[in-house]
């Protein structure tokens, strides 16, 4: 294994996280106003002007805004480190605990998602790409190709509609109905997550099938599959022995880079399902210019997109002996 | 002994690539199949493996030492593949999986129909590998393939063919991107095939002369000439052949024959494939020549018919 093209690796994922929380500091700093506008809100802001000056002075203070920006800086990547993110302006709650609570109920719902689909849509991929034209590939291709077209959104109001409003089969929205507990509870947010989940599910489980589809393809043409064959081998143990491990290079990758994602990619869902996970706690800070939040947001998803990325590299490094060695010479 | 009986090969509703091919490998014989891409050479190869994709329509007879492989099912023919016939692919391309060690890849031919264990079967594939000319024959099977040059991967792959104990070796265009030295180590792999029976298809004339005993020339799905590796070295028959051998830079950087332009509504037409091609064409040409015998060689021309 390439330690030193693996360090090299972590290294540069380091620096990455390093820039993001960097960006994320200046990007609020640079935006045009009064940053004490954002914190107390414009109406606020333009009374105190008027009538009491000396208030915005002490608001100004409070939040270290008054020193010069490298001080500013230093104390923002001190207290990053430390965890402390602040409260939000909003409910006055401390960030980090508002963001991990609403992580939980993100995580509950994209967890599985990614994991079924990437089983399903990879499965089904394999099986149809291997039999280019075959049964499986003629009838599920253009259904996959299809349910590719649609945007989440679209998807997720039509079946909010067909699903919940007019048969009543599911909750319109929500994490759970409240005033259980246990086994009951459970159920109910099993229930209520049915709907969200099942669109993540189909429209993962589409992109999955259509990369893998394609990945197979190419590997079905390779010389060596012919070679395999040409040994004795039956189809499936080719399947299994050569073209599955070949393929799974470009899958794994681009399966690490949706759980990147997990945090942020589920958002347009959550929102139409009002689902009070980390997609709804970003939306609902835009609206309300509640900064703290966003900023932590934005560095949890970096984090976790770099996070993967670096799964990616790790995983393709143990797959493909030719990765290693590149490592190797690095 | 392998023999090919009025194979005909088509692609769904396209032209056919291979017409009424029909010869015979004897039991050690080492013969070249010539003919320039897209003559249906290799099609012909992967037929009598079975494996062409399932849109190919196959008419004639294929027997393995008269066991009938057309319409074999796909249990009984992967029995014989590997065992009986040795597949090599081309060399340029990668015909080793890029993800495991060459031991491995050798090591999985030999146990697939001798069952032994994984350290038997090394020692197995190293001592083939060794039997190659490839030194090191142990490091050799820890390597990966990125790790050989290309003249070494083609020669693992031909002691992987046969690594089953095959006695029918099927090689499809083994030197193709490999450089002058490199075809050279090639042509020494092939002669330590030994008693094995080659049918090797290429469009490298050097190699088949080379390597072969006896040459089969195709050219746009027919063969047009059969015979002895060394008269027809010494005087190919055909006019198609003629050019051919005369194209070799050997003989000075000129094509006294242009390019081959590409034949159109084959089905429709009944001459002679070469008809368009011919300096000695005749009116007798617009009808397609048989397979004539001239002594013990056959050629497909009407020149010869007298």
């Amino acid at each position: 294994m390439g330690f030193v093209g693996l360090g090299k690796r972590l290294l540069e994922a380091v620096f990455i996280v390093f820039c993001i929380i960097t960006i994320n500091f200046l990007l609020i700093r640079f935006m045009p106003g009064d940053p004490v506008v954002h914190i107390i809100g414009e109406d606020e802001y333009l009374r105190l002007e008027a009538e009491a000056p000396e208030v915005i002075e002490e608001v100004r203070r409070e939040y270290g805004l008054d020193k010069p920006l490298p001080i500013q800086y230093m104390t923002y990547l001190n207290k990053t480190l430390h965890l402390d993110f602040g409260n939000s302006y909003r409910t006055k709650l401390p960030v980090l605990e508002t963001v991990l609570f609403r992580m939980r109920w993100t995580l509950l719902l994209t967890i599985p998602a990614i994991v079924l689909s990437s089983l399903l849509g990879g499965w089904l991929g394999l099986r149809a790409g291997w039999r280019k034209g075959g049964l499986l590939d003629s009838i599920v291709s253009p259904i996959m190709l299809f349910l590719n077209t649609i945007p989440t959104n679209c998807m997720a109001i039509l079946f909010l509609m067909v699903f919940a409003f007019r048969m009543g089969l599911f909750p319109i929205g929500g994490i759970t109905s409240g005033g259980l507990s246990g086994l009951e509870k459970a159920v109910d947010i099993l229930w209520h997550m049915a709907l969200p989940l099942m669109i993540l599910v189909i429209l993962r489980t589409a992109s999955y099938y259509m990369l893998m589809r394609s990945t197979v393809q190419a590997i079905r043409n390779e010389e060596y599959i012919t070679v395999a064959q040409g040994k004795g081998f039956s189809q499936g143990q080719v399947l299994r022995r050569h073209a599955l491990k070949n393929a799974l290079c470009p899958y794994l990758t681009s399966v690490c880079m949706q759980f990147g994602h997990i945090l942020g990619g589920s958002m347009l869902v959550e929102v139409v399902f009002s689902w009070k996970g980390m997609g709804t706690l970003i939306y609902d800070a835009v609206n309300a210019k509640d900064f703290p939040i966003l900023q932590t947001c934005f560095l949890f998803i970096g984090i976790c997109v770099v996070g993967f990325n670096l799964l990616a590299d790790v995983l393709n490094m143990l797959i493909d002996p030719r990765l290693r060695e590149e490592g190797r010479h690095a | 002994m392998l023999e090919i009986e009025e194979v005909s090969i088509r692609f769904g509703h396209n032209p056919e690539v291979v017409s009424d091919a029909t010869f015979t490998v004897n039991d050690g014989d080492r013969l070249a199949v010539i003919g320039e891409t897209g003559s249906g050479k290799s099609v012909l190869l992967l037929a009598a493996l079975g494996l062409l994709p399932a849109s190919a329509r196959i008419t004639g007879s294929i027997r393995l030492n008269g066991r009938e492989l057309l319409g074999c099912r796909e249990r009984e023919l992967s029995q014989i593949r590997g065992k009986e016939i040795a597949y090599i692919p081309q060399g340029s391309g990668n015909g080793l999986n890029p993800l495991y060690t060459v031991g491995r890849q050798l090591c999985e031919t030999i146990r697939k129909h001798r069952p032994c264990t994984r350290k038997e079967a090394l020692l197995q594939a190293a001592a083939l590998l060794e039997s190659f000319g490839l030194e090191h024959g142990e490091d050799l099977c820890r390597s990966y393939p990125f790790q050989l040059s290309g003249g070494m991967r083609q020669r693992v792959l031909i002691a992987m063919g046969i690594a089953a104990g095959a006695e029918l070796v099927l090689a499809d265009e083994p030197t193709k991107g490999l450089d002058r030295r490199r075809i050279t180590l090639v042509e020494d792999a092939f002669h330590r095939l030994g008693e094995r029976t080659l049918l090797c298809v290429t469009h490298d004339l050097r190699f088949a002369k080379a390597i072969s005993s006896r040459v089969i020339v195709m050219y746009a799905s027919q063969q047009i000439e059969s015979g002895d590796s060394r008269s027809f070295f010494e005087e190919p028959l055909h006019p198609y052949s003629r050019a051919m051998l005369e194209a070799l830079p050997e003989h000075g950087l000129h094509a006294n024959m242009g390019f081959a332009p590409p034949r159109q509504d084959q089905d429709a037409r009944s001459d002679c494939h070469f008809y368009d091609r011919c300096p000695w064409r005749s009116e007798r040409c617009r009808n397609a020549p048989p397979m004539l015998a001239v002594g013990e060689r056959k050629v497909r021309c009407w020149k010869y018919a007298d």
